[in-house]
């Protein structure tokens, strides 16, 4: 089962900064993402990673700064507007719609491609009844690629925190997005589950061409599949490199082991590259 | 799978059965039932669209009976002669006059929706407060148009030979007066309403509806333009809540500012609250219980000690049935928060369910 | 102009007492982020108690206003620990709001029924004797709800400010966790709001059907509703917000009813209807209200 390849998108952030009340939480972030590749954000907790995301996303917005999606500037764009865009974005906990079933998650993946209105989803005319098998048809094809499709029928608030992760990436992969964004994609798994979902970042990125952008905790897993890191600091860019330079580099080994004992509660990084 | 055949076969029969009773029902009943019947029907219509918007996408609105008085006077407006002293009319028929009117409530609610979709949950509620009142000064101020204080009739529906008012035909020798043209027209309304709602709120607009109240952050990143969708709901529920107000009309016959007041949209808000807020059969059953209630307790009501007759000793039926109404949505919010249809979904085994689409959430 | 400043003067005095019944939906809202719509029932009920009091059993009036104040504000209790406690735990503040509404209504039909027809007397000391402010002339029962309502507002504000319960309050809303772990006794606080909020409810209602109004009828369920919006107005989490909006709405109905007749085209009843006007228009422009700091929705 092969799904539709993407052409995966371009991605150049430049200049973004971003304050609230004051205290600087990104300050002239500058990176780029090539198409059809996997690019990790990395950095200790409270560098900003999660706000970039949310600028990404156009749920900030920056003071300053333009982020673009191949040749569209995103930034001043509604959320829905983003996503129409070709961002697709699945969410740290593995958020679901509680009370629809996994089938119903993935095909609201499908809202931004599929067009029937008011009028005729009610009258159940024969356009949106056609158009909706193709949604299940594509939205079964999905979670066959991500093996999911033995929880399509389960309500998605009894969902396990694992299976309720893979769910949410198999919904953002529905809207067909040209840059996905994962955030912290592992966290929270076994060891075993972690290991499938890195194959699965991989063959997204792979088999479908889709850019990947993803801010993860676990530097094996980071280290694995990423063609190229960010390393962000207090808001600001440490380096953007190839994870052999960047697993060398003594300002990012600084930033981290300096965080670490300073700071509690940070997760201990793991540099060695291997699980 | 032979499992599941069963339970479509099943659903087959119910329906049927509903259908034959629903046809066969006012050849028995009293007058006074078929007309009961009717302002059941008439009121489910109007419920179903405040499910929508409470239940489904989880705006709250207290605006209902000001749409519900846009329906039943542009009704009277487009069918009213309008050369007879009874105030401003188009003359049109009644008939035609039925879509016009649920129409210009659902532009009543597009012109709303800006407001409603930027506001959610209690704010909106509160804002919408104030149409009640606005329309009820409305009301009460344009005259020409609705009889200002005395109030004003509503011209009766016509179709064909039939009529809302005085007629008395026999079909296949089964007479067919007014009360029973009137349950036939409801209720058919009420099933076209019925099977819209169901197949919308199943398919992708559905969908985005629930998206949208359960995490509006996360559908809007899933490409759901949210504030259009608000907009879209408030305007639907408008429509509902405009044909509604035009059978009450039509059913009633005389219109006073009075009644579409505060304690209608409150009824409105008991109804759904009582029957179950995600489902149309919710919107229904709560319909029957709120509207129901009053006319059992009339007839019967000198049967329950305390209660009395009207006039005579005791509370009086009106009085009790409104203290039971109120107690009712205590008693339902605090013990069963997916309402009398939730209650029972939980009691009946699940292969018997007819939608399945009523999961074990409350409001929030 | 003398008609002019004699509206303001009024108007301020029935905003005072509005001021003091939407203290009493800010109070609750501040403890628990549940709007009370059976406050304005609770006010009728109240006052009831007392003209029944008063009239029935022929109690001095201090006595029976003392006994609908104190019933009151053990039946605010009794509806805080019997019929709101289950929905905190369930942080179900919209339902409850919607189980005030069914509250309001039991409790409106039957103090409606009691009344009936009748113009009831709760008990009037001051009389209709007026003085004279500004060439026009004023009741003396105005001018003392008006010194009530900024008595006990300052006496409130200042309680909330220097007592341990104004930070315990606005915790237990917050957040009810944090709150109960840093030792907040969540239920009492909540319970306290309550009795305090009924009281002053009962101390409003005694100032809105003595002079010059007639009496208790069955029109003061709706006169004392717009309470809402004047605590919508000042923002539901504000006490000079529930002032504001008291004011606010006592002079846009004194005005507006005082200048009907220029206000012809707008009709006679255009004077119920303003209230909620002015409150739809600070909701267009601030959602939280004049005063208030947070939107009053938890979805």
């Amino acid at each position: 089962m092969i799904l539709k390849q993407t052409v995966g998108a371009r991605l150049d952030v430049t200049g973004v900064t971003v304050r609230f009340s004051g205290v600087h939480v990104l300050e002239d972030v500058s990176f780029s993402a090539e198409p059809g590749t996997v690019h990790a954000l990395i950095g200790p907790n409270g560098a900003g990673k999660s706000t970039l995301f949310n600028v990404l996303s156009g749920i900030y917005r920056p003071m300053v700064g333009s982020v673009m999606i191949d040749d569209r500037e995103i930034i001043g764009l509604k959320p829905f507007q983003v996503a129409r865009a070709g961002l697709g974005r699945a969410f740290q906990n593995g958020s679901m719609f509680g009370s629809l079933t996994v089938e119903e998650n993935l095909l609201l993946g499908r809202h931004r491609l599929t067009r029937a209105g008011v009028i005729s989803s009610g009258l159940g005319l024969p356009s949106a009844r056609a158009e909706q098998r193709d949604a299940r048809v594509k939205v079964r094809e999905t979670a066959e690629f991500l093996e999911i499709d033995h929880l399509l029928a389960r309500t998605s608030g009894d969902l396990s925190y694992g299976d309720a992760k893979r769910v949410d990436v198999a919904r953002a992969l529905c809207t067909e997005p040209r840059l996905l964004l994962l955030d912290e994609p592992g966290a929270g798994m076994h060891t075993r589950e972690k290991l499938a979902m890195r194959s699965t970042i991989s063959r997204i990125a792979r088999e479908l061409g889709t850019t990947i952008l993803l801010v993860e905790h676990d530097m094996g897993l980071v280290m694995g599949i990423s063609d190229r890191i960010t390393v962000l600091d207090f808001g600001t860019v440490l380096i953007t490199s190839s994870p052999d330079e960047v697993r060398n580099d003594a300002r990012v080994i600084e930033a981290y082991l300096g965080h670490s004992t300073a700071r509690k509660g940070i997760p201990k990084p793991r540099m060695n590259g291997k699980q | 799978m032979s499992k599941f055949r069963d339970w479509r076969g099943r659903r087959w029969v119910i329906l049927a059965a509903v259908v034959l009773l629903g046809l066969a029902l006012p050849a028995i009943l009293d007058p006074y039932w078929i007309q009961l019947g009717a302002l059941i029907f008439a009121a489910s219509i109007g419920s179903i669209g405040l499910m929508l918007l409470f239940g489904r996408v989880g705006q709250l609105s207290f605006g209902h009976s000001f749409f519900l008085a846009v329906g039943a006077y542009s009704y009277v407006w487009i069918a009213s002669p309008g050369n007879d002293g009874s105030g401003w009319g188009l003359g049109l028929p009644s008939l035609l006059a039925i879509p016009l009117a649920m129409g210009i409530a659902a532009i009543a609610g597009l012109i709303f929706s800006p407001i409603a979709s930027r506001m959610k949950g209690l704010t909106l509620g509160l804002a919408t407060l104030s149409l009640v009142f606005i329309g009820v000064w409305l009301l009460n101020t344009l005259e020409p148009l609705t009889g200002g204080y005395n109030g004003r009739n509503a011209p009766p529906l016509q179709i064909g030979a039939f009529s809302s008012l005085g007629s008395n035909i026999s079909v296949l020798g089964v007479p067919i007066g007014s009360a029973q043209f009137l349950w036939y027209v409801t209720l058919a309304l009420l099933a076209a309403v019925g099977a819209f709602t169901v197949t919308l709120l199943k398919g992708r607009i559905g969908r985005a509806f629930t998206a949208i109240r359960d995490a509006e952050v996360h559908a809007a990143a899933l490409g759901v333009e949210v504030a259009r969708y608000r907009a879209i709901a408030f305007t639907i529920s408008s429509a509902y809540a405009g044909l509604a107000g035009v059978l009450l009309a039509i059913i009633i016959q005389r219109l006073t500012p009075g009644y579409w007041g505060l304690s209608l949209t409150l009824s409105y808000l008991a109804m759904i609250v009582i029957g179950g807020l995600r489902s149309v059969s919710g919107a229904i059953v709560g319909a029957v219980v709120v509207m129901g209630l009053p006319a059992v307790l009339q007839l019967y009501g000198y049967a329950i000690p305390g209660v009395g007759s009207e006039g005579g000793t005791g509370l009086g039926p009106a009085v009790v049935a409104q203290v039971a109404y109120g107690a009712v949505v205590v008693v339902v919010l605090m013990f069963a928060p997916d309402g009398l249809v939730g209650l029972l979904a939980r009691l009946v085994p699940k292969r018997w369910r007819v939608s399945g689409e009523v999961p074990p959430t409350s409001v929030r | 102009m003398i008609e002019f400043t004699s509206l303001i003067v009024n108007g301020i005095s029935v905003g005072a007492i509005y001021a003091l019944v939407a203290l009493g939906v800010v109070i609750i809202f501040k403890s628990t982020e549940i709007v009370n719509f059976a406050h304005p029932s609770l006010l009728v009920f109240g006052t009831l108690i007392v003209a029944t009091a008063y009239n029935g059993l022929h109690l001095p009036f201090y006595v029976a206003a003392i006994a609908g104040v104190g019933i009151s504000a053990l039946l605010g209790v009794a509806i805080d620990r019997v019929l709101v406690r289950p929905f905190y735990k369930k942080r179900a503040i919209i339902a409850a709001g919607i189980m005030t509404i069914g509250l309001s209504i039991v409790i409106d039909t039957l103090t409606t029924n009691q009344i009936g027809a009748q113009i009831l007397s709760a008990g009037n000391p001051l009389g209709s004797s007026t003085i004279s402010i500004l060439s026009t002339s004023i009741p003396l029962a105005r001018l003392a709800a008006l010194a009530t309502a900024i008595v006990l507002l300052m006496a409130f504000y200042l309680w909330l400010q220097r007592s341990d319960f104004g930070v315990a309050m606005r915790a237990a809303a917050d957040d009810p966790e944090t709150a109960s772990l840093m030792g907040v006794r969540l239920s009492r606080v909540t319970m306290i709001s309550w009795a305090i909020a009924s009281a002053l409810a009962v101390v409003a209602g005694i100032f809105l059907v003595s002079y010059p109004s007639a009496g208790l009828d069955v029109s003061v369920g709706a006169v004392s509703l717009q309470a809402i919006p004047a605590a919508i107005i000042g923002g539901l989490d504000s006490t000079t917000g529930a002032v504001v909006g008291g004011l606010a709405v006592g002079l846009t109905q004194v005005l507006t009813l005082g200048y009907q007749h220029q206000l012809a085209f707008l009709g006679l009843s255009f004077s119920q209807a303003a209230p909620y006007i002015l409150m739809l228009l600070v909701l267009l422009i601030r959602p939280a209200g004049l005063f208030g700091t947070k939107e009053v929705s938890r979805v």
